[in-house]
């Protein structure tokens, strides 16, 4: 089983989603990495059907997926949006979702006590969707894309609002089913999220793929991205001049009255590494330390460029 | 199939939408309460209460409440999902689209009916009661066959309106104005332009106007005369009618195929 998408476009009026992306999805769990409006949902849209094409085709075991009822047995989905029938509760929520993939009552109750028992929401199954958390409501979400045991798993953002412990249940969990040998597809704007569930991500950013396969190779990509590291110390002028000594150091811009410097490295372990020895041997006192740009919107940024 | 209906219309009665059609749908009984209440003080001449029914089935029902409620219902029926963002859980079941809109449109013309049987079952019964006891059951007929004309428009309008919903940003403007813009007055203008309404041909299978006792009325003669009974039968009024159900079930079913929904 796999899902490709060929020179797949998606456009509204002047706005790209998906620009032009090709790509093949096997089973495993394949994280889908971009930073917020990167086209990830939009995507997302297009592998589940619930967005056409503007050009090129998604493709699941060779059929379209746009309006072909049938592929959507093997598919189960949990949108980003937190959308529910809110009087109902979460068993009955499961169980209808689950009935309209046209398993008998028996069958359908069987598999919605299944999905609740692997989120481990037994607790709140009989409590009304409008009464439950975030976290709880994240995880009906993936129940009801579970309860069918299907074949593809699309989850657009599942971890988001959930609590720590939430949050390792469910990385687990979607591991679990890719080393299943199902595909399972997992949105985030979170590198280390998606680090935890995978190997395998697709960093998409303006609606392009940017890099594709093992993260492994990626973070190298990401590791020569000069960082900016921002340091208020009560020697300005000797930090700049020692730091300027290095050859990774790119650039130094210091403003005297605030005792601050603003330092772009190509090599942030080393930086760090040097920092203490420096400051013990100049007698510096650092008030300060971060970096500005130690989120995946700068790495992002920095792979367009 | 039969579990979906179910949901869907569990679904509507749990919607705000469906409380205020109900609330709307008493106006009729309310009105002709105080009718009754008032009627000694206000008239002078002697009104028959059963003429009076069918009076306010056309006017209150036919041309007022029928088609308004059904495009508050039927206008909403995918908009409802897209507002609560709920349409992308249907739309990624192995259930044919056409299948939901169908089995959606069947849920609110089964929910619909039933309001409007229930509220014209009040003013009936108001009418009846006031008329005398015995009214109750000699006028059932005209009871029933007003109910079927109005269950019957229910399965027109609501996806007429349906179909507005999905070609339209706002259904409900577009519908105000068809119903009372466009069909309030074309029926009025003599001439075939009332064959592009659907109360038309409501009217056509409604218990015509010339059997009431009232038929002799002057107000029943200029209505005679401007919205004339004997045009077009019951029978091909009826045909028309199914017809143009048909081509807006299949009309909005095709809309939910062919259609994205961005927001959902």
């Amino acid at each position: 089983m796999k899902i490709e998408t060929l020179k797949l476009s998606k456009w509204y009026g002047q706005v790209l989603g998906v620009n032009n992306l090709t790509c093949t999805i096997g089973p495993g769990v394949t994280g889908l990495l971009g930073p917020n409006g990167a086209g990830k949902t939009t995507l997302i849209k297009l592998l589940t059907g619930l967005m056409r094409p503007s050009q090129g085709s998604v493709r699941i075991n060779g059929e379209e997926v746009w309006n072909n009822h049938r592929l959507f047995r093997q598919i189960g989905y949990a949108p980003e949006a937190d959308a529910f029938w809110k009087f109902m509760t979460g068993e009955s929520f499961i169980y209808s979702l689950t009935r309209m993939y046209g398993f008998s009552h028996d069958e359908a109750a069987k598999r919605t006590g299944r999905a609740i028992a692997a989120v481990e929401m037994e607790e709140g199954r009989d409590k009304k969707i409008a009464s439950y958390s975030k976290g709880m409501r994240q995880r009906i979400k993936i129940a009801q894309a579970i309860s069918a045991d299907p074949e593809i798993l699309i989850l657009d953002e599942p971890l988001n609002g959930m609590d720590p412990i939430g949050r390792r249940k469910t990385i687990k969990m979607i591991r679990d089913m890719g080393k299943a040998g199902k595909i399972v597809i997992v949105s985030s704007h979170i590198l280390h999220e998606i680090e935890e569930m995978t190997d395998t991500i697709i960093l998409i950013s303006h609606g392009r793929v940017l890099a594709e396969g093992n993260i492994y190779n990626i973070r190298e990509l990401i590791d020569t991205h000069p960082l900016k590291v921002v340091i208020r110390c009560s020697n300005v002028d000797v930090l700049t001049a020692k730091l300027m000594e290095f050859e990774d150091v790119r650039s130094v811009q210091f403003d005297r009255s605030q005792n601050q410097l603003t330092v772009e490295t190509v090599k942030p372990d080393l930086f760090h590494q040097r920092i203490p020895d420096i400051v013990l041997k100049n007698d510096i006192t650092i008030y300060s330390m971060f970096s500005p740009d130690e989120n995946l919107e700068a790495v992002f940024s920095y792979l367009v460029r | 199939m039969k579990f979906m209906a179910r949901l869907f219309i569990s679904h509507a009665l749990h919607n705000k939408r469906i409380t205020a059609i109900a609330v709307l749908s008493l106006i009729p009984a309310v009105f002709t309460l105080l009718f009754i209440l008032l009627k000694p003080v206000l008239f002078d001449t002697d009104i028959a209460y059963a003429d009076l029914y069918p009076k306010i089935t056309r006017l209150l029902y036919l041309h007022f409440l029928l088609p308004l409620l059904a495009l508050f219902l039927g206008a909403a029926i995918i908009g409802d999902e897209r507002e609560e963002q709920t349409l992308a859980y249907l739309l990624t079941r192995p259930v044919p689209r056409y299948q939901i809109v169908m089995i959606k449109l069947l849920a609110g013309w089964v929910m619909l009916s039933i309001i409007l049987m229930i509220s014209l079952l009040m003013t009936y019964t108001m009418l009846a009661l006031a008329q005398g006891g015995t009214a109750w059951f000699s006028s059932m007929g005209l009871f029933i066959r007003s109910g079927m004309v109005i269950v019957l428009g229910a399965a027109v309008y609501l996806p007429f309106f349906a179909v507005a919903g999905g070609f339209f940003k706002r259904p409900v403007v577009a519908g105000l104005f068809f119903v009372f813009g466009w069909e309030g007055s074309v029926i009025f203008i003599p001439g075939k332009l009332k064959y592009i309404t659907i109360v038309h041909y409501l009217h056509r299978v409604y218990p015509s106007l010339s059997q009431s006792a009232g038929s002799n009325s002057l107000q029943a003669n200029i209505l005679n005369f401007i919205m004339p009974v004997k045009n077009i039968s019951p029978l091909t009024a009826l045909a028309v009618l199914a017809g143009i159900a048909c081509v807006c079930i299949a009309l909005s079913s095709m809309l939910l195929s062919v259609k994205e929904y961005y927001a959902d």
